[in-house]
This record gives structure tokens, C-alpha cells and sequence, in this order.
């Protein structure tokens, strides 16, 4: 008689278990590197064929993109779910429009204190992980989100609905970000190291502690692994990486306004890592590109946002939950799997 | 010492129609393990139906009472499509699909009472002959407040023998125990799932009619709802009828506590009951809930 294991829920949709094996540092090491090398071709190419008006777009890409690659982590590694990770960017956004224009502090510095400041707004969010879990923290994101929306139009210093302009881009390493082709490469840069920071931390050994959390909290426990803290610390590090994306997202516009932390973005975040595949790294960056490319092409017909988010939700969820990544990787082992048949029956 | 008083017979009675607000939550949760996001939706969508059927027109209470019977039928009909649309096919998979699916639909009723009624915020008076107040032993009372009050305790009245005496509560309490005991002795639970969605969905949209006239209507009711009802939940404890009350009253007088007395945190009443919730229990609330 044999006794299979029980299998996690969460098996199909998100990135797999741990196994109790990490990758190895090179192998680790060569992905990081495939990492960079893939981000700053795709931003040379984008550079070459882009326009400034499609720059700016594509800048809005990279911004999402590394919003919903810390998402990805958030919910796909560590299994924690947010619906108010607008929170994080609107904080992001905000803090590194602050030191812009009262101090002065400018490029990646100022990216830093956004993501500092999310990563701060973060833990004290994330302290009610000691009470709730699942989708009750996810109302509490939720609740949080909708606070601050409200604070910026209470606090005068944050200038309610008209938000801050004048927030400048400055300069990075002594390079001038004044033209949209430098802010492009900047934005790019920013996306690489995020990634490389998020890919990282999912490969080492806090990544797998977290996983083994997602997929089995009772197990994990008894090995030792602190439930509350680590999930505690993947709200963090997500925090800040959203932060960062906020911040990035006030220096490509200029501005910062409260919409940023309307419902509807925690939303559509969500989304982006959906209709990409949460299962896999490269997901939400597929999904944030098909999210705002999609977006350009309705934004003629209809600023209802709410609908088409809920909608696309609504359809991957019930139709392809694991994304296009997902079914991507489904054809082609389609394809692969009868070719290989194919080569067996020939060699009969 | 009256204003205190005042305050505190102000927060119960605005207190008993959010209570079915949060019992509609808790009767989907307690059957189901959903925490149903497209809730606070359909609250909104009650609203606006009120004030698309009486066109934002002060008219005679029982034309109101209608209305609100009306709406709140409307809302379960929404309620059991939303479930057969999205929760029937997602039980037996993932929880994850589900809480996903529930949260797709609430962008996607928000999306849809935008398209509808737009972005503007509407407003729907109450019922003529209870816009005055009445003066109670010194302390003012809306006769609205006082009339929703006393409707939506006849509500809960009903939800409670009908959880607690009908054999489709019973066998509602038995899905909720234990979902796959209660098929083997030939309880169909799926039925009784949309059973639970329907009650809900009454709850949320008689409630969304009672408060419409209580201020601007506008697609934003639907996340300041929802968080309310789950902050009532956590306030109250999680899955009981009881707790909802408790949790209904305990905010009720906070918000009206707040406004009284620290006026610059109104708008902020929800949140502090939520923080106030989570810090006064001891132990996790909803344990992996999805």
C-alpha cells in the first residue's frame, strides 16, 4: 500500500514548493545575470524603436512591472494577499515627491526614500499579521489604503486633489536625467536591480522559509520557521520594492496625485499578475506590458477602469488562472511532448 | 451628559442597519469559508436602485417600504448570479480562484453602476413624513433613524428564526460544520450555497436602500462597506449573528462617539473600529481564510 503525500492547494498556481534544495550560487548567479542582460536588451531595443510619447508609455511599463514583480512575491512566494498594495506605491510615490521638492534629494536617492517610507508604512500595516490571516489581512490592506487615500486630502502638506508637482528626476551617478531617452535608461536600470534584489531573496534561503510558510504553515512551524515574522517580512520586502516602483512612477510623470492610491490600482495590480501567471518570474512583467498595452488601446472608449479590471480578472480567473505565462508554457509543452512522440514512433 | 447620551442612542440606531450589513458577510462566511468581496458592490448597487426606482423623489413612507422589499429582492437575484457566475464553479477548486473571482466582481459591479449611473454622486431624501426628528426624554432623534432602526430589527428578527428554526437554516449550519457530512446525508449544498448568497444579498440590498438617504450615493460605497461590515466582523468575532450585533453596536456608538467628540476624525470612525477590533482580540480572528 502506498500513502501519497497531501498536495498544497496553492500547487498549480503558484511557484513551487520548496523542496528543500536551493539552487545553487551559480546557477542563481547566471539567472541574476540573464536578468540584467534581458531587462537592459529589451530597454536598448525599446530605446531604439520608441518614440518620446511611446517612451513615456513604456517608462509606465517598467513602473508597473516592478510593482507587480514585488506583488508576484507577495502573493506567489510568500502566499500573503493584499488588496491595498496601492498603499505601498501611493506611499512611494509621495515620499520621494517630498524629499524632491523640500530637500532637494533627487534620483535614486529619492527612490530610496520611497521605498524606505513604504517599507515603514509597511510593518506597521503588516503588525496585524499577528492577529489575521488570508483574506482578512487583505481587507486590512484594503482598509489601510483607503486611510491614506483620505489623509492626502486631509493633510495640507500633501495638497489634497491637485497632489505635488514639480517633482524633478535629477540627476543619477552625475548623469542629468533631462531627456526622455536618459529617463528611460534610468527607469530601466532601476527595474534591473529591483528584480535582481527580488529574484534574490526568492532563491535564497528566506525565499524557500516562505514558500515552505505558503504551502504548509503547521509543517513550517515545526521546522522552526516563525509564521508571523516571515510573512511579516515578505509584506516588507514587498513594501519597500512597491515603494520604489511609486517613487520611480513620481519622477517618469513629474507629479504625484491621490488616485495613486485608489482602489482600482491595488486592483489592477493584481491583475497584471494574473493575466501573466503568478506561478512564474516573468509573469507579471508580462502581465503589467499586456495590462497598459491594452489599456492604450481602449483608453478612447471609456476611462471606466473599474470594468475592464474587474472583467479581465473575472475572465483569467475562471478561464486560464494560470495566466498567459501560463498558457504559453502549456502549448509549448504540447508542442514539445508531440514532437517527442512523434520522434519515438519514427524511430520504431 | 445629554450629548452623551445623545451620541450613544445616535450610534445604536444607525448601528442596527449596518448590522445587516455584516450579517450578510457572516452568514456567506459561516457557510461557505467566503469572504465575500462583491458584498459592499451590492450594497452600492441597492442604493442606486432605490434612487433609480423613486427618481431621488421624497415620497410616502410605505411607497418607501416597497421599495426597499423591492431592492432588496432585486439584490438577491444579483447575489445568486454573482454566486452561480463565479463561486459555484471555484468551491472545489482553489480557494484562491475564489477570493479572486469575489474580488474581480466587486471592480466589475463598481465598473458596471459607473457605467450606469456615473460618476456623480446622487442623493435620495427620506420618506416624507420621516425627515423631521422627535425629541426623546431631552435627546434628538432623526424619526429616519429611528424608523430604519426599528425595519431592520424586524430584518434581523426574521434572519434569526430563519437561521435558527427553518430546516433550511438547519441544514445551512450543517454545510457550514461540515460541508461533505452534510452532502453524505443528502443535503444539496450547493443549493444551500445559493441559499446563503440570497440571504446575504436581501440583507445587503434592503440595508443599501434603508441608508441611501443617509448621504451621497456614489460607487465609493462599495469598499467604505465592505470594510465596514469585515471591521464590524472583527469587532464582534467572526461567524456568528451575535457577534455582528455586538460588533454593529460597538462601532455604531464608536463612530457617533468620534463625530461628537473628536471631530477631526470623522471619516476615520470605520478605521479606528477596525484597529480597535484587531488589538482587543487575543488570538488570530480568521485563521486562513480564504
Amino acid at each position: 500500500m502506498t500513502i501519497t503525500a497531501r498536495r498544497p492547494r496553492t500547487r498549480s498556481l503558484l511557484p513551487p514548493p520548496s523542496v528543500g534544495r536551493l539552487r545553487s550560487g551559480r546557477s542563481v548567479s547566471l539567472r541574476l545575470l540573464a536578468i540584467v542582460v534581458a531587462t537592459l536588451g529589451g530597454a536598448a531595443l525599446i530605446a531604439g524603436a520608441a518614440g518620446s510619447y511611446s517612451l513615456f508609455i513604456w517608462q509606465l511599463v517598467v513602473v508597473y512591472m516592478l510593482f507587480a514583480a514585488s506583488v508576484n512575491f507577495l502573493f506567489g512566494i510568500a502566499g500573503v494577499f493584499s488588496f491595498g498594495q496601492a498603499a505601498v506605491l501611493g506611499t512611494g510615490g509621495y515620499a520621494t515627491a517630498l524629499v524632491s521638492i523640500h530637500a532637494g534629494i533627487e534620483g535614486p536617492l529619492a527612490l530610496l526614500f520611497g521605498g524606505l517610507a513604504a517599507a515603514a508604512l509597511s510593518v506597521v500595516v503588516g503588525t496585524a499579521l499577528n492577529r489575521v490571516s488570508g483574506v482578512a489581512f487583505a481587507i486590512v490592506t484594503l482598509a489601510a489604503s483607503e486611510i491614506l487615500q483620505q489623509l492626502t486630502f486631509r493633510v495640507p502638506a500633501l495638497r489634497g486633489e491637485d497632489g505635488l508637482s514639480g517633482v524633478a528626476a535629477g540627476s543619477a551617478f552625475g548623469i542629468a536625467l533631462d531627456d526622455p531617452e536618459r529617463l528611460w535608461w534610468y527607469a530601466a536600470f532601476v527595474l534591473a536591480v529591483g528584480l535582481v534584489a527580488l529574484y534574490w531573496v526568492q532563491e535564497s534561503r528566506l525565499g524557500h522559509a516562505l514558500r515552505s510558510v505558503r504551502d504548509d504553515a503547521e509543517l513550517a512551524r515545526s521546522t522552526g520557521i516563525g509564521i508571523v515574522s516571515a510573512r511579516l517580512v515578505a509584506f516588507v520586502i514587498a513594501g519597500f520594492f512597491g515603494g520604489v516602483a511609486g517613487g520611480l512612477l513620481a519622477q517618469v510623470q513629474l507629479t504625484i496625485t491621490p488616485e495613486v492610491f485608489h482602489f482600482s490600482v491595488s486592483g489592477l495590480v493584481v491583475v497584471m499578475c494574473l493575466v501573466g501567471g503568478l506561478r512564474w518570474f516573468v509573469g507579471p512583467l508580462i502581465g503589467a506590458a499586456a495590462y497598459i498595452w491594452a489599456e492604450q488601446q481602449i483608453a478612447g472608449e471609456s476611462d471606466n477602469r473599474l470594468l475592464y479590471t474587474g472583467l479581465a480578472l473575472l475572465i483569467v480567473v475562471l478561464v486560464a488562472p494560470d495566466g498567459l505565462a501560463g498558457v504559453t508554457h502549456r502549448l509549448f509543452r504540447r508542442v514539445v511532448r508531440g514532437r517527442e512522440r512523434k520522434a519515438v514512433s519514427d524511430g520504431d | 451628559m445629554i450629548e452623551f447620551i445623545g451620541a450613544l442612542v445616535s450610534g445604536a440606531l444607525t448601528a442596527v442597519p449596518i448590522f445587516l450589513v455584516a450579517s450578510g458577510l457572516t452568514v456567506v462566511y459561516g457557510a461557505l469559508g467566503v469572504l465575500n468581496f462583491a458584498h459592499g458592490a451590492v450594497f452600492m448597487v441597492g442604493a442606486f436602485l432605490t434612487v433609480q426606482f423613486l427618481g431621488g423623489a421624497a415620497v410616502a413612507w410605505t411607497t418607501y417600504l416597497v421599495v426597499v422589499l423591492a431592492t432588496a429582492v432585486a439584490c438577491a437575484l444579483l447575489a445568486v448570479v454573482v454566486e452561480l457566475v463565479a463561486f459555484r464553479r471555484l468551491y472545489r477548486k482553489e480557494h484562491l480562484l475564489g477570493l479572486l473571482a469575489s474580488f474581480a466582481l466587486l471592480f466589475v459591479l463598481q465598473g458596471a453602476a459607473q457605467r450606469i449611473w456615473g460618476l456623480a454622486p446622487r442623493t435620495q431624501p427620506a420618506p416624507r413624513e420621516l425627515s423631521g426628528s422627535v425629541d426623546v426624554a431631552g435627546v434628538v432623534v432623526s424619526e429616519y433613524a429611528l424608523a430604519t432602526a426599528t425595519m431592520s430589527a424586524v430584518v434581523g428578527a426574521v434572519l434569526w428564526l430563519l437561521l435558527r428554526r427553518s430546516a433550511v437554516g438547519k441544514q445551512l449550519q450543517a454545510v457550514a460544520d461540515d460541508r461533505e457530512m452534510a452532502e453524505a446525508v443528502g443535503i444539496r449544498a450547493d443549493r444551500v450555497g445559493m441559499f446563503a448568497f440570497a440571504v446575504s444579498g436581501f440583507l445587503a440590498g434592503a440595508a443599501g436602500a434603508m441608508l441611501a438617504p443617509q448621504g451621497a450615493i456614489d460607487v465609493g460605497l462599495s469598499e467604505r462597506y465592505l470594510i465596514l461590515g469585515f471591521a464590524i466582523i472583527i469587532l464582534g468575532g467572526v461567524g456568528s449573528l451575535r457577534g455582528a450585533l455586538f460588533g454593529a453596536l460597538g462601532l455604531g456608538v464608536l463612530v457617533s462617539m468620534l463625530s461628537s467628540y473628536a471631530p477631526t476624525l470623522v471619516g476615520f470612525g470605520t478605521f479606528v473600529g477596525l484597529a480597535a477590533g484587531l488589538l482587543l482580540r487575543r488570538r488570530a480572528i480568521v485563521q486562513e481564510a480564504t
